[in-house]
Parts: C-alpha cells; structure tokens; sequence
C-alpha cells in the first residue's frame, strides 16, 4: 500500500523543510523544495535504521540520535566525501566548537548540494578541504574530535 | 541448449548452504531434477531448505553439518540422492569425499578424486603447471623441512618482496609478506604453525610477491576427455585480507593478446589433467603484462554470475550435464562474451576492519531491474550467526559496456537496504566509484592501500530528517515498537491530515 498525500508530515532542518511524499515501509519518500529522495526506513525498540545510496545509518530512538554513533567511538571523526564533488562552502575553521548536527561544509556532488554535517559536538581538528577543491568518492574531508571539547555543553536541541 | 539429462534419474543432494545451495537447487530444477537440501538445526528456516524438494536435517553442530563425509552419505541414502552438489567451501575441494560418493555408486558433481587432490596441493598443483609450459611465479618449495638458512639463501634468489605460503592451504591462511630477509627469521614459523592449525599440514613455500598486481582467472569447462572451453576471464583485484569482495568479466585493460595466451595457459591446464567440470584457473597479472599461474580451483566459484551473464551460460547446467556423461554442448563452445558484467559480495562486516557484524535482518531489500541480478541466501527476520561465513549475497549487474555497468550498480545499491547488522554495501560503492576501479586499474592491494581510513558516509540531511519523521510513521517500528502500538497505516495518514 502506497500513501500519497500533499500535507504529509514535515521536519524543519536548516537546509530546508523535508516532506513525506509517500510511506510504503520500508520505502519513503521526502522532498525538500525541488528535491526528492527515496530512503529506506526500519526501526527496532532502540534504533531506527535510515538507507540512503546504500548505506544504512543506526540512529537511536527516542533521545538525540547522535547519541549512539558516538558512544562506539574514542570521539575522534573523520568525514568522508560520499561522493566524487566539489567544495562550494566551508562553514567552519580549524578549532571551532561544533555542535551535533551543525553544518560544516557544503559539497556540490551530481549537480546537487549536500551539506556535510557534525555528527556530535566536538571541535574542528583539522581542515582537509578548501573551497572550490574537487573531491573524490571517500575523501576525507575534515576531522573532527569530541573528546577535545570544553566543559561547556552544546545545545543541540535548535536543529 | 540440448535436451536436459533424463530428470526423473536425477535427484542431487547439496552439499552447501546459504545462497550457493539456493543457486544450485535452481539450476537443478531447471535441468528436471530433484533438489535435495541437508540443514544444520539453525539453518531449518532458512530459503534454501524450503527451496528445496527434499529437505533432510542434518546432525552435529552448525558446521560439522556440512563436514560429516559419513553423515553426508547416510543423508544420501535415506533421501535416494543420485548425485552430490558440494558447492563450494565445506566438502567441495575434499578428494576423499569425491571418493566415498564415487564407491557409493554416486555421482560427484566436480572432477574426479585426483584432480582435486592435485590442485589442493599447491606445490604439485606449480610443478603440473610448470609441465603444461604455464609460467609460474619464482619460488622456493623445501623438500622437507628445511632450516632458516637455506630458506634465506633461497629468498635472496627468489627476490624481495616474497610471500611465505602454506602449501595445503588457501584463503590467506598462513600467509605471510616478507619485505627483507630478516622478517624470515619470524615469519616462517608463525606462518608453519598457523598452516598447521588451518589445515593440519604445517608445510610452507616462498614466492615472489608482486606488487601492484591484478588478480584474473579463466572459467574453464571440461568433459573429462581432454575437450575444455574457456568461458572468459574474470578480473577479481577488489580484495581484502586476500579475499575478494568485488569481480568483473570481462577483465578492463586487458590486451587481446594477453587475454588469448591466459585462456590458452588455462585450457592446456584442462587438457594436460583431462579435467572434468567446471574450474577456474587463477593467475597474478603483474603491473608490466606478465602473468602467473597461481592456483586452480576445482569447483564452482563464488563469483561464478559475472561469467554467467557475459556468456550467457548456465555454468551449474554445465556441471550436472558434464557430470552425467554429456559433452559440452554446442551452445557453451560458441558463446561469446556480450558486455560487461560486476559481482560486489554483500558481507555482514563493518568496514574497514571487516569484523563480522552478528545480529537479526530486521529488513533486506533487493534491487530489481533490467541486468540485475541477486544471489541471496538470507530473508529479512533471518539471523547472521558466528557459525558461518558472513556472505549474506551477491548482486551481479549486466550492461553493455563497464561504464554502465559500474552506473547500473551504483544505482542497484542505492535500491538495496540491510537493517540489523552492518554490510559492505556502502564501502563497495565507494570503491566501485573510486578513479582507480572506475579507469580499470584496480590491483589486489587497492583496498589495503587507499581505504584503511574509510569511514561510512555522514548522514546528512535526508537521512536526519527521516530519522527524526520516522516516531510518525506508522509501521516503521517492528511489533517491539512501544509507541506504535499496531496503528493502521490509515490511522497514521488521517494524523498526517490533521497536522
């Protein structure tokens, strides 16, 4: 069964306002302005699991999702390219205190922009990329660590 | 093709299980036949066992299920099986089963008993190669057990850098890099002792190791009398931990001439050991054009679709028919190769360690669509256990040129989704979408030496905003979901109207 409906339900994030279009579990559709993606959608008691381009992303339910992907890790991160592109922005610096969710760059891939995002609260440690710099498939592009931040917390309840 | 051998005569028992026994019990019934499944107590519920015709439960533990020479052949009788499957792993490589089966009065869907004992022995699997006039990587085979010093003399004649190899074994297992004479010192008995624990024969041999060398294999058939076919090459450089992960046929960059004289290396393989069945010859191609005779393997292999699909064959019909007595048909003799086609393995692993990643499928779904193809072994509520190899499947494309081809997978994966444990889906994709894969360059270091650091893709927006609407739709949880209750989906949308 396919649900189609214009007034679906919406979520605001910076880039925009995304749309459910259609839900067919496991398949959904969003939009957000002229854009249009089909994602898959599974959930468990404690995660929710989202695939997009083949990659399934664990979130976990019910607190901020970025909690879990972080709690496996030293607090170290390297953000890769998903996808052969270009720099169109860079929104932060070397040193800078991000917060979960918070755009650092944004990349231009198959005529499309995708913002690249923190995953949790940390700190830039390093710059790979600058803008206008063509990137390949699984570059790194900026590292960031948590476990370098300070004792004052990030809200990460804006987004 | 011709018409199928008398299918009421033939019942074949697979030996195997997962994906493989389910593309054999297809490729039985296609040929007429009767498909036998033999399950371990876990794999009860599994595809391939209600694929099956016949299904017989098998004893002993999850492994030793598909290992029992003795228990195999009692499943035979009690089932009536006339012919055995043995796919491949597990018994399919095994001279002594091939016996038993033989002296049962069965048939053995593989070659005979000393083929496979000849090439399970790598060192005298060379020497055959060596007297079929196929080059052979330099290398050292001690007689019996030889101390460190003449090894060492040896490596230096061989030259650095070298491999130290178990002689019984395959798969990486006791294998072993030296980069300078003084690593023999330890690598040699680590690499004695892991070889002897692998496979019970601690014997070891130095080769030369190749550098940015690419892995490619002929397909060959023969029918037992010295008459074989070459069913192309595949490229299968996409490794880790010396396993493959990604194949292709045909192999890119690969010059007329080389293919013609690799085809030939094989098929004088075929001929000189009056090969029956379906095998594949392995050779290193290194960087400047030469290639070696690496290994054969005297079984169907995992990668065996890609082939499939360029010349439109059915390389399992080919088994059953060669081992029922017939020749190889017309149809296989003249099949030429028609576009390209990719294999990428869909591990249960997470990049880029590749541990195995245990857990429940809370839901798979596969990519549909013209020239793809999907070999799975596993349904969504199936489990992925400690007990077996971490493939769950393979999706194999077909296009008419490379380029499409690598385009019509990255868009298969993009179909396909696994939830519950972690796959390699994500990582193929990046790698087929890497310029060194996309130019045809790939070599069997690729993924050691560019996608160590490798980390999954940042969610980005799309992904945030479906996890965070996810709470609000109806049936995105399973049954175990406490906030969803068992709303209707119709309940949900009039939510959706109301918002």
């Amino acid at each position: 069964m396919t649900m189609s409906d214009t007034s679906g339900p919406t979520i605001d994030l910076d880039s925009g306002t995304y749309r459910v279009v259609s839900w067919n579990p496991p398949h959904l559709v969003l939009e957000c302005g002229d854009d249009r993606r089909t994602l898959f959608v599974s959930s468990t008691k404690a995660t929710t699991f989202v695939g997009l381009d083949g990659s399934t992303h664990a979130v976990a339910r019910g607190r901020r999702s970025n909690a879990q992907l972080s709690e496996a890790e030293s607090g170290h991160d390297d953000l890769t390219s998903p996808m052969p592109g270009k720099v169109l922005e860079v929104l932060v610096a070397e040193g800078d205190t991000v917060e979960s969710g918070q755009r650092l760059l944004i990349l231009e891939a198959m005529k499309m922009e995708s913002p690249i995002r923190a995953p949790h609260d940390s700190v830039v440690t390093k710059l790979h990329v600058a803008v206008g710099d063509t990137i390949a498939g699984g570059d790194t592009l900026i590292e960031l660590d948590s476990t370098a931040l300070g004792d004052a917390p990030a809200d990460g309840s804006t987004a | 093709m011709t018409e199928a051998p008398t299918p009421v005569q033939m019942r074949v028992l697979i030996a195997n299980r997962g994906e493989i026994a389910l593309r054999v019990i297809r490729g039985v019934h296609a040929a007429g036949g009767v498909a036998i499944a033999i399950h371990s107590d876990v794999d009860r519920h599994s595809p391939f066992v209600r694929a099956a015709d016949v299904s017989y439960p098998m004893p002993g533990s999850p492994t030793e299920a598909y290992l029992n020479v003795d228990a195999v052949l009692a499943a035979c009788q009690a089932t009536g099986a006339t012919a055995v499957h043995p796919g491949y792993g597990f018994l399919s490589e095994n001279a002594g089963f091939a016996e038993r089966l033989e002296a049962a009065g069965l048939i053995f869907i593989g070659p005979t008993a000393d083929s496979i004992r000849l090439m399970g022995d790598k060192t005298r699997a060379v020497e055959c190669a060596r007297e079929a006039n196929v080059p052979t990587v330099p290398s050292f085979t001690p007689d019996a057990e030889v101390d460190l010093a003449t090894m060492r003399t040896e490596a230096e004649t061989i030259g650095l850098p070298l491999l130290i190899k178990a002689a019984a074994g395959g798969g990486g297992k006791g294998m072993r890099v030296a980069r300078s004479l003084d690593d023999l010192a330890e690598m040699i008995p680590s690499a004695v002792r892991e070889a002897q624990n692998a496979f019970g024969d601690g014997r070891v041999f130095l080769e030369r190791y190749l550098e940015n060398a690419k892995h490619i294999e002929v397909q060959v058939v023969g029918d037992g009398h010295g008459d074989g076919v070459a069913l192309g090459e595949r490229d299968c450089s996409v490794q880790r931990r010396h396993q493959k992960i990604i194949e292709e046929s045909p192999a890119p960059n690969l010059p007329d001439e080389t293919r013609q004289r690799l085809h030939a290396a094989a098929l004088s393989l075929v001929e000189k050991t009056n090969y029956r069945g379906a095998g594949t010859v392995e050779f290193i191609l290194a960087a400047d054009g030469e290639f070696f005779f690496l290994e054969m393997n005297t079984r169907l292999q995992v990668e065996h679709p890609v082939t499939e699909m360029v010349h439109g064959v059915d390389l399992v019909d080919l088994q059953l028919r060669i081992a029922h007595g017939e020749k190889i048909p017309a149809s296989a003799k003249e099949a030429s190769p028609r576009g390209h086609a990719i294999e990428i393995r869909v591990y249960a692993e997470t990049p880029p360690t590749f541990m195995p990643s245990i857990g429940s499928l809370h839901e798979v779904v596969w990519p549909e669509g013209p020239g793809v193809r999907v070999d799975s072994g596993v349904e969504r509520g199936g489990e992925v256990s400690v007990h077996y190899d971490p493939m769950l499947a393979k999706i194999i494309v077909h296009a008419a040129n490379r380029s499409s081809a690598i385009e019509r997978m990255r868009r298969a994966l993009a179909e396909t989704f696994i939830a519950g444990v972690d796959t390699t889906l994500g990582f193929c994709r990046d790698v087929i979408g890497h310029e060194t894969f996309r130019g045809g360059h790939a070599y069997t270091t690729l993924i050691a030496d560019e996608f160590t650091d490798w980390v999954a893709p940042a969610r980005d927006d799309w992904v945030e905003a479906a996890a965070r609407l996810a709470p609000r739709l109806a049936g995105a949880g399973s049954e175990a979901t406490p906030d969803a209750g068992q709303p209707g989906v119709w309940t949900t949308l009039d939510q959706w109207r109301m918002a």
